[in-house]
């Protein structure tokens, strides 16, 4: 009986002491905050009507994809209409449903949902030329002037990054898992760092993972703490049910900004802020949710709102890259 | 007295078996909006006539999830 009290006694103290020990090694993460310095778009001046992809050049300028206005538009640092490209049909300079976009120093890319591959336009919005491609696209950034890298959707559920010349050929490729997954469950977002890191963010897996330019990974982490999404059998396909991360963001410092899904306390709004070595330092919410985010080359976030009848432009205001800039 | 220990132990083997049931019947969601409009797209004979197999259906599957659900 006593034996058996010390025993309790001792489980009890190594109770206590591993939840403390867990509550000393936590390390805090920052709340950061938001500044809104822009908005575009609202219900009464018929601006933006559901907008799918946003891209900001060196000169400020904001391009941004309208999937129900079946345009692409092009807005300056104020805000204002410069103009606008686009009607619906599959037709150059037309589009059944623009998403993503993307900008080189000369060109802005702009994918359909219906129509695989790439239009091309100038700044100017002028139609230049269609790179034809046979798959459709799942996330893709422009490298530079003359290279495209492309999470490409294929059949046989690989899991690859392409990186194309401005004719569409392939020049790399670049397995970012071995292994074959099941449906949708290799769907990615990424982004890259200056230094031409890669960091991936899976759709539906919880899992974000850095790689280095010559393809070695570095680092892999979850942040959810989760193993498995719910999925549904629809039809011949079995389709994960739970998104997990939304989209991934890399800014000037190499800090790496993650948008949850379902799985966070605000889901579509809460974004992590990881340092380059996958650590979890800070966190901020979105006033409304997102489903994506994007970070120009002078690290404003920019975010939708009001169910896409609006974009949001951002300063963050995290007290630690002030006082490193302070320091500076 | 081992007769009582054997039932219990059925007992527990069964709420076990029970709890693994359920369990994977929970990785099995009711549909929601995405997921009708992915059936919906999937079952239109002229959409997979005219779509690359599914591979749009999956596309915009995933654009919804990203942009309507939350």
């Amino acid at each position: 009986m006593r034996k058996r009290k010390i025993c309790m006694g001792v489980l009890f103290l190594a109770v206590l002491f591993c939840s403390r020990l867990q509550f000393i090694l936590a390390e805090e993460v920052r709340q950061v905050s938001l500044e809104e310095v822009l908005s575009i778009g609202n219900l009464d001046d018929n601006i933006l009507f559901q907008w799918a992809g946003v891209a900001v050049d060196s000169q400020n300028y904001i391009y941004v994809t309208d999937a129900m206005d079946y345009c692409l538009k092009k807005f300056d640092c104020q805000g204002n209409l410069q103009k606008k490209i686009g009607r619906k049909g599959q037709g150059p300079g037309e589009f059944l449903a623009p998403r993503l976009l993307d900008c080189s120093r000369a060109y802005i890319y702009v994918t359909d949902q219906y129509v695989p591959g790439f239009q091309v336009f100038n700044k100017d919005l002028k139609f230049q030329h269609r790179i034809p491609l046979r798959m459709f696209i799942n996330d893709f950034k422009v490298i530079s002037d003359s290279e495209i890298a492309v999470a490409a959707v294929t059949s046989d559920q690989t899991c690859r990054i392409l990186v194309l010349n401005t004719k569409g050929e392939v020049i790399r490729k670049f397995h970012y898992s071995e292994k074959k997954s099941s449906l949708m469950m290799n769907w990615i977002d990424f982004d890259f760092d200056s230094r031409k890191n890669l960091y991936i963010a899976y759709n539906f897996q919880d899992k974000i993972v850095k790689f280095d330019p010559q393809g070695k990974k570095l680092w892999s982490h979850s942040l959810m703490k989760m193993k498995h999404v719910k999925k549904k059998k629809i039809g011949s396909f079995i389709v994960p049910c739970e998104i997990v991360y939304k989209d991934i963001a890399v800014d000037s410092t190499g800090k790496v900004y993650v948008l949850s899904g379902e799985f966070s306390k605000n889901p579509s709004r809460d974004v992590y802020v990881l340092d380059p070595e996958g650590k979890q330092k800070a966190a901020l919410t979105l006033p409304e949710g997102s489903h994506c985010i994007y970070i120009d080359g002078s690290d404003f976030l920019y975010s939708r709102a009001g169910d896409g009848i609006t974009l949001k432009k951002y300063r963050i205001i995290d007290s630690e890259r002030q006082a490193e800039s302070m320091n500076k | 007295m081992r007769k009582k220990c054997k039932n219990l132990n059925k007992l527990l083997i069964l709420v076990v078996l029970f709890a693994v049931i359920l369990s994977l019947n929970a990785s099995f969601v009711e549909a929601g909006g995405c997921e009708n409009a992915f059936m919906r797209c999937v079952d239109d004979p002229i959409s997979s006539i005219s779509m690359v197999g599914g591979v749009v259906c999956i596309i915009g599957y995933v654009f919804c999830k990203k942009y309507i659900e939350r």
